[in-house]
């Protein structure tokens, strides 16, 4: 952002204090939704620790957002690229290394609240593409519209509308699936 | 919005609905990201710090090396 006067110790020490409230203020506002992007997402237990790095990143990039509005488009698109470095990760680590799966007993607790008739559809969601179920998430549960979509996936809108169509086709199944069953 | 769209919707409200937070969260991120300030600072002063003394040290190598006769600093136009 562009307050810029001459760098005294002042100067620094109020800007410092003017972005701890800004992001003192966001967290409070929208901590918990996104934990719940991150966890949707597929970040599953590692949710948390995943939008804290979000923040911190936001806290060393504050001087480069346009306004204060861009913070949370900003903390959104983070949030992707971190869950999605991780699920790339532990995509890899699983495909040496057998364990027990910590996501499974996070998973078990978050899937406690779904209904008999949403489970195949969690499951079906889960196991979609990155970027489709990034796509699904970013316009059903949150509600964004493409240009959003585009902004917090990094890509072109087109691309946007192709992952949702991929995605949508795939869990069209399985509700045609329970709507014959 | 159709149906499927809908159920889809419901789906992630349930699933997000399940999700809880630390009620601490907020101080161990802020500390979190006072101690990675910190820590940038700190690496920026060390590399400003060695920048200075390696200029230094190359500014001083120069000068003990140059004969006592060769004025490197202060050329006299005049002197012949």
């Amino acid at each position: 952002m562009t307050d810029e006067g001459p760098d005294t110790v002042e100067t620094l020490a109020a800007r410092d204090a003017d972005r701890e409230a800004a992001l003192a203020d966001l967290f409070q506002r929208h901590h918990l939704d996104l934990v719940r992007l991150a966890t949707l997402l597929g970040a599953e237990s590692d949710a948390e620790d995943v939008v804290g790095d979000a923040f911190c990143e936001l806290h060393r990039g504050w001087k480069r957002l346009r306004s204060p509005d861009a913070a949370l488009p900003y903390l959104r698109a983070v949030i992707v690229n971190l869950v999605r470095m991780r699920v790339r990760h532990l995509q890899v680590v699983r495909k040496h290394v057998e364990w027990v799966r910590e996501d499974d007993v996070a998973s078990a607790e978050s899937q406690a609240l779904v209904r008999d008739d949403q489970r195949a559809l969690v499951a079906a969601l889960r196991g979609l593409a990155a970027r489709q179920r990034e796509a699904l998430v970013l316009r059903y549960w949150l509600g964004l519209k493409e240009a959003e979509i585009a902004e917090a996936m990094g890509i072109s809108a087109g691309a946007v509308k192709a992952h949702t169509a991929r995605g949508m086709a795939k869990l069209g199944k399985v509700l045609e699936a329970q709507g014959d069953g | 919005m159709t149906a499927s769209e809908q159920r889809i919707e419901e789906a992630l409200r349930t699933m997000a609905s399940g999700v809880r937070t630390s009620p601490d969260a907020f101080l161990q991120v802020q500390s979190r990201w006072r101690r990675r300030e910190r820590r940038r600072r700190l690496v920026v002063a060390a590399l400003a710090t060695a920048v200075i003394v390696a200029a230094d040290g190359i500014a001083l190598w120069a000068l003990s090396d140059a004969p006592p006769e060769q004025h490197i600093i202060f050329n006299d136009p005049t002197a012949r």
